[in-house]
């Protein structure tokens, strides 16, 4: 009896442990974080307005100048828009930062290795080093890959396995836009970032006006207000 | 003892509970621990997203906020953001040490179990 009484408390103290230790996967924890930190949509919006100089630059040198100021102040911008529109609604947070090391010498990597690896194929496809209009024309899928890296990267931070349909996307239209025979090597390219970069625009549009209209806007309040009973 | 009785036999000593006074009190208590899990993952953050990723009301979190920080895991910093009130909190380095030592007992209790 007094074992199976011992045996009983154990049991529900073991359970009390384990749902605390749940509470301090710190892994699943930080994965939420950074999911939540993108719900709103604004990485998405800029990552398009970039796209989409980057194409108008490419199709019109002139744009190179616009394509420079959007680069310094798209940081600004998002930091603006987060002021104004995100934080009130979810709070403030400061994220631990990556070592830029390591961070810079990962992307330069697999954009080497990726680089290196299309061009030996262009190279066994053609018999002979690829020309630069074949090298032009297999720029979407190769920036389709470097989408596809950058997601894979996302996924492993945010635990979500749907921000690899981004990386799906961006190479099957990647590959769609250097198999077509576009009347120029360059048009391809031009073209693609466009694309990307209305997809990119319009899906962080909705994003964030979804995000506005299922987030209020919250106050913090301080003690006197609490003690009153004033929580508006 | 009598004939055919039944012998006498010693209740077999009950293992041990593991050993609980290994757990910081401060720290073991639902609502400090998802505070502390919380703040260990960044660098800073303020109240209202702590309310917004514990679940943890105001008042709950205020409290609770004001024993961590007494006993020297968070340091609390209030000031106002466009006319607002804004609470950040960020781990000391103690907390951190202690929050590790926490997830470390943790880990060895399960072992031991």
């Amino acid at each position: 009896m007094y074992s199976k009484v011992f045996k009983y408390y154990k049991v529900i103290y073991v359970a009390q442990l384990i749902r605390m230790d749940e509470k301090i996967d710190v892994k699943k924890i930080q994965q939420k974080i950074h999911r939540d930190s993108m719900r709103d949509g604004v990485t998405e919006m800029l990552l398009g307005v970039l796209l989409l100089f980057s194409s108008l630059m490419y199709g019109n040198p002139g744009f190179t100048v616009f394509y420079v100021f959007t680069m310094i102040l798209i940081n600004k911008a998002m930091h603006c828009i987060r002021e104004r529109y995100i934080h009130p609604r979810t709070g403030y947070v400061e994220l631990k930062r990556e070592e830029p090391k390591r961070t810079v010498g990962g992307i330069f990597l697999y954009f080497f290795v990726v680089g290196l690896l299309m061009y030996f194929v262009l190279y066994l496809a053609e018999g002979a080093l690829p020309s630069s209009d074949t090298l032009y024309r297999w720029i979407p899928t190769f920036l389709g890959l470097m989408f596809l890296g950058a997601m894979t990267y996302l996924r492993e931070k945010t635990g979500s396995t749907r921000i690899l349909a981004w990386g799906g996307y961006a190479i099957a239209v990647g590959l769609i836009f250097s198999i077509y025979g576009f009347a120029s090597p360059k048009d391809g390219m031009t073209l693609y970032m466009l694309l990307m970069g209305i997809s990119f625009l319009v899906v962080g549009f909705i994003k964030f006006r979804s995000f506005l209209t299922t987030h209020p806007v919250i106050q913090e309040i301080d003690e006197q207000q609490w003690e009153a009973g004033d929580t508006a | 003892m009598g004939s055919g009785g039944h012998s006498i036999t010693s209740h077999p000593e009950p293992p041990a509970f593991p050993d609980a006074k290994a757990f910081d009190k401060t720290i073991h208590e639902p609502a400090r621990l998802l505070m502390m899990a919380h703040l260990y993952v960044v660098e800073s953050a303020d109240f209202l997203f702590l309310i917004k990723q514990t679940g943890l009301t105001f008042g709950n979190l205020s409290s609770h906020m004001t024993r961590l920080e007494e006993a020297g895991y968070i340091t609390v910093d209030k000031e106002f953001r466009d006319k607002k009130p804004n609470t950040r909190l960020s781990l000391t380095e103690s907390g951190r040490r202690a929050f590790e030592g926490y997830r470390e007992n943790m880990k060895q209790l399960f072992e031991e179990l």
